[in-house]
This record gives C-alpha cells, sequence and structure tokens, in this order.
C-alpha cells in the first residue's frame, strides 16, 4: 500500500496557490481533484509530481510516475515524429532496450506511417493528437496525474483510444485526474477532492464531491 | 519524485544522457532550418575571423594574416562564452514546458545550453585549425589542447549561465541589459588587442576570467607555451566553482516558480 501525506502552502507573487492541504492516496485509487480555473489544481498535481516544491509541508515520495499535464510538451517540430518520441524516452529515463520497443509501439499505435519520419510541422492537428496521444499512452506508470484529461485525436482514431486510455488508467496503482467534465470524474474517479482558492473544501466520495462542487459552480 | 533534490554537481552527472541528448536535439533543429547546416556557423567565423584581422591589421599597421591565428583561438573561445551567457537570458522561458512538466533539474539546463555551444566550439575548432593552415602559422602541440580549453571554460560557465537565466527570468528588463553588458566585455577583453604589461588595460586583464582562459589559450595555442600564472587563475576558477555548485543552498536552484 502506497501512502502519500501531503500538507503546503505555496506562495506565488504574493498570492498563496495552495493552502494547507492535507490527504493521503492509497493504492487501488481513482482521485478526481475539483475546483473552479485558479483553484490550484495543476499547482498540486505538480506538487505531488515533485515539479513544484512546497514552501512547506512534506510530501511522501513516490516511484513511476506518469505526469500528464501538458501532453505534448517538448515536442519540436523541426524533428520527425521517431526523433520527438526518442527525446521523450530519454525524458522518460529508457533503458535503450526499452526506447526501441517505445518507439516501435508509438509508431505502430499513432498509425502514422512514413510520416513517423518526417518533421512534426508537416503532420495536420489530427496527425499531432495522434502522436500525443500515442507518446502519453505508450507505458504503464504506478502513479498517473492528469490534467484535463487526454484527448484522443479525430474519430477514426477514438475507437482504439478509448481503449488504450482505459487500459492505461487501469495499470496504475494510483489515479489522481484535475478536470472540469462531470462525465470524464464519474466515469474514471471513485474519490473526489474539492479545491476552492487554494484550499481543500470537500475530500469524499466523486459523486458527493461533485455535488459539493455544483452548490457553487457548474461542470460541463 | 527523489526523496531531496541532487546537489547541482550530482545533478548534472545523473541527467547528463538527458542534456546531451537535448542539446544535441537543438543543433539539429537549428541545422534543419538552414540549407547550409553546421556549415553556416563554421562559415560565419571564418569571415568574422578574416574581417576582424583585415581590421585590426589595418589599425595596428601590421599583416593581416599575422593577427588571424590569435584571433581565431580569442574568437573560439569568446563565442562559447558569448553566446551561453546570451542565450541565457531566454534559457528557462523557452524551457517553460520542460520546467513544468518535468521533474529535470534546473542546473541540467544550464548544461544543455552550454553543451550545445560547446559543440559549436568544436566546429570552430576546425575553422581556427583552417586559419592557421591559410595563414602559414606553425600548428603545434597546443592548438590540439584547445577543445580541453573549451571543456574548462565550459565548466566555469555553469554557474554565470545560470545566474544570467535566472536573474534574466526574475528581472526582464535583464533580457535586454545582458546582451550589451557582453557587448562592453567583448571590449574589454584581449581579443581585438594584445595585453599591455601596465596600466588601466591590464588592469582589464587581472580582474576579467574571460581574459585569464583566452590569455591562456592563445599563448598555448599561437605561442606553444602554459602561462603558469594565467594556469594556476583558470584552475582556481574551476575550484571555486566547484566548491559553489556542491555547496550553495539548494533552493538557490529553484526557479520553476518564476516561470
Amino acid at each position: 500500500m502506497v501512502r502519500r501525506s501531503l500538507q503546503k502552502g505555496t506562495l506565488l507573487s504574493n498570492h498563496r496557490v495552495i493552502d494547507g492541504i492535507t490527504f493521503s492516496v492509497s493504492d487501488g485509487e481513482r482521485v478526481g481533484i475539483i475546483g473552479r480555473n485558479g483553484a490550484g489544481k495543476s499547482t498540486l498535481l505538480r506538487l505531488i509530481a515533485g515539479i513544484y516544491r512546497p514552501d512547506s509541508g512534506t510530501i511522501s515520495p513516490v516511484d513511476d510516475v506518469a505526469v500528464l499535464l501538458d501532453a505534448g510538451f517538448g515536442l519540436d517540430t523541426q524533428l520527425s515524429g521517431r526523433a520527438n518520441v526518442i527525446t521523450r524516452a530519454k525524458l522518460d529515463r529508457l533503458e535503450r532496450t526499452e526506447v526501441s520497443r517505445y518507439v516501435s509501439w508509438v509508431h505502430e499505435f499513432s498509425e502514422l506511417e512514413d510520416y513517423f519520419d518526417e518533421p512534426v510541422k508537416t503532420y495536420s492537428t489530427g496527425m499531432v493528437a495522434r502522436l500525443v496521444f500515442s507518446l502519453s499512452t505508450a507505458r504503464s506508470h504506478n502513479v498517473i496525474l492528469v490534467d484535463e484529461g487526454i484527448g484522443t485525436a479525430d474519430a477514426k482514431f477514438q475507437v482504439k483510444a478509448f481503449a488504450q486510455l482505459n487500459n492505461f488508467y487501469m495499470t496504475s496503482s494510483i489515479l489522481v485526474m484535475a478536470s472540469h467534465s462531470e462525465s470524464v470524474l464519474r466515469s474514471n474517479c471513485t474519490r473526489g477532492l474539492v479545491l476552492e482558492k487554494g484550499r481543500l473544501v470537500f475530500d469524499g466520495d466523486i459523486d458527493a464531491a461533485i455535488s459539493a462542487y455544483d452548490n457553487g459552480a457548474n461542470l460541463y | 519524485m527523489p526523496d531531496k533534490p541532487p546537489k547541482p554537481l550530482a545533478a548534472i552527472v545523473a541527467d547528463r544522457s538527458i542534456w546531451m541528448h537535448l542539446g544535441w536535439r537543438d543543433l539539429k533543429s537549428r541545422y534543419a532550418q538552414t540549407k547550409f547546416g553546421p556549415w553556416l556557423s563554421v562559415a560565419n567565423l571564418f569571415a568574422v575571423i578574416f574581417g576582424s584581422s583585415v581590421a585590426v591589421g589595418l589599425i595596428s599597421g601590421r599583416s593581416t594574416l599575422d593577427q588571424a591565428p590569435r584571433l581565431a583561438v580569442c574568437l573560439c573561445i569568446w563565442t562559447l562564452i558569448a553566446s551561453s551567457l546570451g542565450e541565457a537570458c531566454d534559457l528557462f522561458e523557452s524551457d517553460k514546458t520542460l520546467l513544468l512538466n518535468t521533474v529535470i533539474h534546473e542546473i541540467s539546463l544550464t548544461a544543455r545550453l552550454i553543451w550545445r555551444n560547446f559543440i559549436i566550439g568544436l566546429h570552430n575548432c576546425v575553422v581556427v585549425v583552417l586559419v592557421f593552415i591559410v595563414s602559414g602559422h606553425r600548428i603545434g602541440y597546443g592548438l590540439f589542447l584547445l577543445p580541453i580549453v573549451l571543456a574548462i571554460t565550459s565548466f566555469t560557465l555553469i554557474l554565470p549561465v545560470f545566474l544570467c537565466a535566472k536573474m534574466a527570468l526574475m528581472h526582464r528588463a535583464l533580457k535586454t541589459i545582458i546582451p550589451s553588458i557582453i557587448q562592453i566585455a567583448f571590449f574589454m577583453t584581449p581579443i581585438l588587442w594584445i595585453p599591455p604589461s601596465e596600466g588601466p588595460m591590464n588592469w582589464a586583464v587581472q580582474v576579467n576570467p574571460a581574459a585569464w582562459i583566452i590569455t591562456l589559450s592563445f599563448h598555448l595555442s599561437v605561442d606553444n607555451y602554459v602561462d603558469n600564472d594565467f594556469l594556476i587563475r583558470v584552475l582556481i576558477l574551476v575550484s571555486v566553482s566547484t566548491f559553489i555548485l556542491h555547496f550553495i543552498k539548494q533552493s538557490f536552484f529553484h526557479v520553476r516558480k518564476y516561470v
């Protein structure tokens, strides 16, 4: 069982983004983080991931975290899809043998075929979305942190993309997802945390959390 | 997420495959944007060396080809220093997505920037050798130590580049001021002029770490002798950089909250 306890405040330009939040997440939990824009959802995810350091408080470290905040980060459009996948593999600190498997998998799943070796700047929007989706879901992780879900590209790709996405989430030990979408939260999460101005105002069942949030704002 | 962030030197070693890959990728991306690839920067340096040699030759009344070898060595080193410090102003802004989506240490991104300029410096060493050949200057053992001098220079640049990058991120006005300071520093460094034995320009050499490295380089490469005075200063510079990088408080390197 993995326990995480998180308590911190963080100050950014005289504005307290996260203020005294404490919670723990156990193995098998699927946690949805709900809140208005600017409530601190993305900041909280970055604190959990270790991208930000808290000004005070402690975060229990955990291994093998997938951070999906901006799925297309680090894409260099001057370089090919293959080169970009290799870069992402390096950033994930994959061994050499794993890199070639990772690249092959992304190539096959994205269905980019010959375009895989062309500069990303020549791709259509849908092709970029396929590449990004494939990059994001290629490997299973112990803990997955997601901000606003992962786009699944064009309609033709969506069928297998949804299956892959479900498999990606299901193979993780812990899922923490920030979203404004009621349907996404209900289908993926069992527990909800509601943030308001950097504070944790509700922690409980996902349906109750959505209702608690709805009292103050609307989900789409 | 690691339990504690590693110290900068440890992070540079641990992340070496990442920053080396990213730096090389940056160059591939840059070269992909032009038909001439790496030859553009090589040709550019060649032109700058000969243009400067003509100018210095006319001003000093000496032969252009006599100036070229010294200028080539000095400009090779100066290009590494100036490019690294100049690009530092945009380092963390341009790497914003990496900073906000990965746990890569900020000092590793600094190493990436210096690494790509070091690779360009290695290209430029080829230009230096060509200049020596064209000018008919004797090629001694010292010239082949130029890549080592570039490597030492790269290491000593880690802290100043990080400082420039952090200051430019926190105070955006510095993005326009730092390049101007670099331009002034160019004239205060013995590149276009030979350091005198006394006077205010001699003082400028004594207090300018870039001048120590450049003076050591051209004595080594052009005159084939090791100037012990400047060698000791450079070694002290390396030691001080190592000490500061190892012992400085870790929070000094946290810049993500400013991005």
